[in-house]
């Protein structure tokens, strides 16, 4: 790991509540090499997000922050504490979900661009100006030159997301964190803005963490995969490892939700029944076990620790997909009607046949 | 983030890992983490319950009034008997608060005061919600013209300067009580109708009314029966912060010399401690009905906010006085 | 365009209706003539310049001629047997030319009094107005900031504190200690030069300005912590710039709407605040030169303060509008 441009361990958030700790991340590690791409991938409420903003320092003050996080040899969280100024915006940016909010309504678009260069590398307005229009064009705007003086308003949403990627790029990162880059976008946009992203992390040897809901999205983009569910990571894999030998029961279940262009038009995708827990305090058991097709008894008991599944395969179950144990698990649960945490097997969609589903795993 | 039922069980198997508090130097900016809530703004959240300062800001209301009522009853000194004490006295054991240039009795004034004070101010901002409500749903509900021709007498009040329509009022028609309460009232009239109006707005949109048309109630029933209840409601919790208002308007008034011109408030009270050589001499004069002028607004405003909160609602737009 | 002319056309309905008003008011309800000519404005005058009524006020046949042919010509020269739109036409006519009438009560030019006394008045208004937003701004960024801690709790009870004293009583407070007791500042309006008039104005403008800060503060306060809740702020913190930065540069701006409403609402209570403070601190001003004519019914006094007074109001608010179009680019297009 000597060459990781980012390492984060055992990094915990939790947020004081009326209820109780809610521990928002809980114990996620994880290495990033130079222009290498993460990709993050969960439901909402999974955890991703706490954890980009931990790495961003934009939590709030009252939130409850552990582990370590290591940039290039500098300790984060050190950095935030002496209000390093030089550091996010410059070494790390993020790129936010809404375009249509996250720029500055009353600003124009050069000043939002050349404000950065201006704060952090010391340029002059004019020169600022100059290289904001050179961002815009290298983020595929047209009209740079217009653009600079038009406000966020005047934008359609896909250039808007384009205008908050140059205004990222501006200081030349090393690290760019996209959460959920495309989710507010129209579907046809989506494409474009990420191959764009994919382009210019390329060209600038940029490392990425893309977080999404939507595997879909990291598919063919990220070197490597981080499942996440309730604050936990699930599982860790190369990508191309992930989808042909998937393991955890969650990230099969995330993929049964992704339309693909090969299925029938008429295929039902298939939604994952209930919703992740709000994790008050410590769970005895495992976060997914009460959605989970897979669940046995040890599951609601025991948490079940990240073991070694392959070279860089690291997964967080009793019962894994494409396994004995977990091929088991299932077809108990299926002929019994419910799983181990009494959730009814016919709120899964039949259109999956499990035979299907067990020979992929088995082909691995 | 308020957890609906779940009902993890809490146990201590997983112990704290390294849960530090995350140092101070880290502000707190834009506070919208994921997964919790930001801290409920204490002027946006509808509070559950009123408490301590509530009821005892409606304690100090409920004795001046209670007072002002009872003050030809309370064995107190004339208000208007010169020579009570000596003069310009400071506060003693026979003059609580002390005794004006001409020995009159602080006390016994200050609670005789109260009465013109409340009672204009009283009568003057019910006038004005009954009046500017109507208005307010009147615009609000049928919208259209009528909208349009309240919302430019709103404004042409609005224009003429609080003090200046006053004058004008009073050179016309002279000091009478209720000449001075007409005159407080129309000052109030343009917040009211306004914010009685967008209440109105919102509402009007609600299924309730929507069903009660379309079950064929008339308008005027509609606005009689469904919406007003809804609108005075909320509005009523801002009663008590235009009370304050008027209060203070009605000082002012008095202060000039405007108000009343059968016997004094609060207002005229401070006027007549007002002057350079009483202030030099017996400041009391002029704190006295300050300070009970002061205590009675804070708890006006104490309470009004409260009650505010209380049913959510907006503040009311008049602002400065 | 549109809107700019609409607005316009409203503003002027508005002055129109204001003026109307006020004008009507005081014509048909008082009595101009009274103010010129006293007690002959109830006689008969006619009847006595005819000399068909011989004994006026006990006095013996062929006086009160004199003072006859006073009311006549103030008749003729004040239009007071013109029906009252015509009367008001004239009036309104000559004060667009700059003619303000003639005071009843000493026959000085309306305008010559309004030039004399509303530069002080407007130069006390305009201190206070930088008292309440020196206050407020800083005061409702440092509050909205930490929202809800300790500073932030301290400063919505002295608020409720502030809001509470009256402008008057704040007045009245502030000369005892300062002018009475400790004797910092001057008991009169000293007018010598602009540092002596400044050092006058330090008193009277706390009192109009500091309640005016804590409106505006609780104002700006409630719309700071709105805005601190938008994506932009999180991106802008993002981006590395200071806290400072983001709440100067990127936050203040468009949370300043409601409060800039309610400086343009406030106007009116800021010029009649004038009118109470120019008393206490002894300003010869617009504000108190116009009590004092309310006073004594000098209504060609009080008729050009009003017009002048909602005028200003009208214009300021006009501005307030433009003003959001500046603040907030989005407004530019409805425009």
């Amino acid at each position: 790991m000597a060459g990781a441009l980012l390492t984060v361990q055992d990094l915990s958030v939790g947020f004081l509540t009326e209820q109780g700790l809610v521990r928002a991340v809980d114990g996620v590690s994880f290495d990033l090499e130079p222009g290498q791409t993460l990709g993050v991938v969960g439901e909402s409420g999974s955890g991703k997000s706490v954890t980009a903003k931990a790495l961003m320092n934009l939590l709030p003050s009252y939130a409850q922050v552990g582990g370590t996080v290591n940039f290039d040899g500098r300790d984060v969280f050190a950095m935030a504490a002496s209000r390093e100024k030089h550091f996010w915006g410059v070494e790390m940016t993020m790129v936010f979900q809404d375009p249509m909010t996250s720029l500055n309504p009353v600003k124009k678009i050069g000043e939002q661009i050349a404000e950065s260069l201006r704060v952090h590398l010391g340029r002059s307005r004019r020169d600022a100006l100059v290289e904001a229009g050179d961002l815009l064009e290298q983020v595929g705007i047209p009209e740079p030159g217009k653009r600079l003086n038009q406000y966020p308003h005047e934008l359609s949403g896909g250039l808007r997301q384009r205008v908050v990627i140059a205004m990222a790029l501006a200081c030349g990162p090393r690290l760019l964190i996209a959460d959920e880059p495309t989710t507010a976008l129209d579907v046809t946009v989506q494409k474009h803005i990420l191959d764009l992203l994919d382009d210019l992390r390329r060209t600038r040897n940029m490392a990425m963490i893309l977080i999404t809901h939507d595997l879909g999205v990291v598919k063919g983009r990220a070197d490597e995969v981080m499942v996440m569910y309730a604050g936990h990571t699930m599982e860790e894999a190369p990508t191309t490892t992930l989808f042909d030998e998937m393991r955890h029961p969650y990230t099969e279940a995330l993929l049964e939700t992704i339309p693909r262009i090969d299925t029938p038009s008429h295929t039902r995708l298939v939604p994952i029944p209930g919703r992740p827990p709000e994790v008050i305090d410590v769970l005895d058991g495992c976060p997914f076990a009460p959605r989970c097709r897979y669940s046995i008894a040890r599951c609601l008991t025991d948490q079940p620790d990240l073991t070694s599944h392959g070279v860089g395969h690291l997964c967080a179950c009793h019962a894994p997909v494409g396994t004995p144990s977990g091929t088991e698990a299932r077809a108990a649960n299926e002929s019994a009607g419910t799983t181990a945490a009494g959730l009814d097997m016919d709120q899964f969609a039949r259109n999956v046949p499990i035979a299907d589903l067990g020979q992929s795993g088995a082909e691995g | 983030m308020p957890a609906d039922t779940n009902e993890h069980t809490i146990s201590s198997s997983r112990t704290a890992k390294y849960w530090r508090k995350r140092s101070s130097a880290t502000v707190e900016l834009a506070a919208r983490p994921v997964g919790a809530d930001a801290e409920p703004d204490p002027d946006r959240a509808p509070q559950r319950r009123l408490g301590v300062t509530f009821w005892a800001a409606i304690g100090w209301v409920a004795l001046v009034t209670g007072a002002a009522v009872a003050a030809p009853l309370l064995p107190i000194a004339d208000p208007d008997q010169i020579g009570i004490g000596p003069r310009s006295s400071g506060p003693n054991w026979d003059q609580w608060f002390g005794t004006d240039t001409v020995g009159r009795d602080m006390f016994s004034r200050t609670i005789w005061g109260a009465r013109v004070s409340l009672m204009v101010g009283f009568f003057s901002i019910v006038a004005g919600f009954l009046v500017g409500g109507m208005m307010g749903v009147a615009s609000g509900y049928r919208r259209g013209w009528i909208d349009l021709a309240l919302g430019f007498v709103t404004y042409v009040m609005l224009s003429f300067p609080t003090l200046v329509l006053f004058l004008l009022v009073i050179l016309l028609f002279g000091q009478g009580l209720w000449i001075v309460t007409a005159a407080l009232s129309i000052v109030v009239i343009p917040s009211v109708s306004r914010l009685a109006r967008a209440i109105t707005i919102a509402f009007a949109e609600r299924e309730f009314v929507a069903a009660a048309r379309l079950l064929g109630a008339t308008n005027r029933r509609v606005m009689a029966r469904e919406i007003l209840p809804n609108v005075l409601i909320p509005m009523s919790a801002l009663l008590l912060l235009g009370l304050g208002l008027t209060i203070v308007a009605e000082g002012g008034l008095a202060f000039l010399g405007l108000s009343v011109a059968d016997g004094f408030s609060w207002g005229k009270m401070i006027q007549l401690g007002a002057g350079l050589r009483t202030l030099q001499t017996a400041p009391w004069v002029a704190f006295f009905p300050i300070g009970a002028m002061f205590l009675t607004v804070l708890s006006l405003n104490l309470a009004g906010d409260r009650l505010r909160q209380y049913f959510d609602v907006r503040e009311l737009g008049i602002g400065g006085r | 365009m549109t809107y700019l002319i609409r607005r316009l056309a409203f503003m002027f309905a508005v002055l129109v209706a204001v003026t109307f008003l006020a004008f009507s008011a005081t014509n048909v309800i008082g009595d101009p003539l009274f103010n010129v000519v006293g007690f002959y404005a109830s006689v008969d005058c006619d009847a006595v310049i005819a000399g068909e009524i011989k004994d006026v006020i006990g006095t013996v046949a062929g006086t009160g001629v004199g003072e006859c042919e006073r009311v006549i010509e103030a008749r003729e020269k004040y239009h007071l047997d013109d029906p009252l739109p015509i009367r008001y036409g004239h009036w309104i006519g000559g004060m667009i030319q700059g003619d303000f009438g003639e005071s009843y009560a000493n026959q000085m030019p309306v305008s010559s009094i309004l030039a004399e006394r509303l530069p002080k008045s407007i130069l006390l208004m305009g201190v206070s107005m930088v008292v309440a937003l020196g206050v407020s701004i800083p005061w409702g960024v440092a509050a909205a900031y930490r929202a809800n801690q300790r500073f932030d709790r301290a400063s919505t009870a002295g608020a409720f504190g502030l809001l509470s004293i009256p402008g008057f009583a704040l007045a009245i407070i502030l000369f005892y200690f300062f002018v009475v007791r400790w004797q910092i500042f001057p008991s009169r309006y000293m007018d010598d030069n602009i540092f002596s008039r400044l050092h006058s104005l330090v008193l009277p403008a706390a009192s109009l300005g500091l309640p005016l800060a804590v409106v505006y503060q609780r104002l700006l306060r409630t719309d700071l912590i709105t805005t601190l809740q938008e994506d932009f702020v999180i991106m802008a913190k993002a981006k590395g710039l200071s806290d400072r930065r983001i709440m100067f540069r990127h936050v203040l701006r468009p949370s300043m709407f409601g409060m800039i409403t309610v400086v343009g609402l406030n106007m009116s209570a800021l010029i009649g605040g004038t009118i109470i403070i120019e008393s206490i601190f002894s300003i010869p001003g617009f504000g108190r030169e116009l009590y004092v004519s309310a006073i004594r019914d000098d209504i060609t006094v009080v008729l050009a303060g009003v017009t002048v007074t909602a005028t200003a109001f009208v214009a300021i608010n006009t501005a307030v509008d433009l003003l959001y179009s500046y603040l907030d680019p989005r407004v530019r297009r409805a425009g």
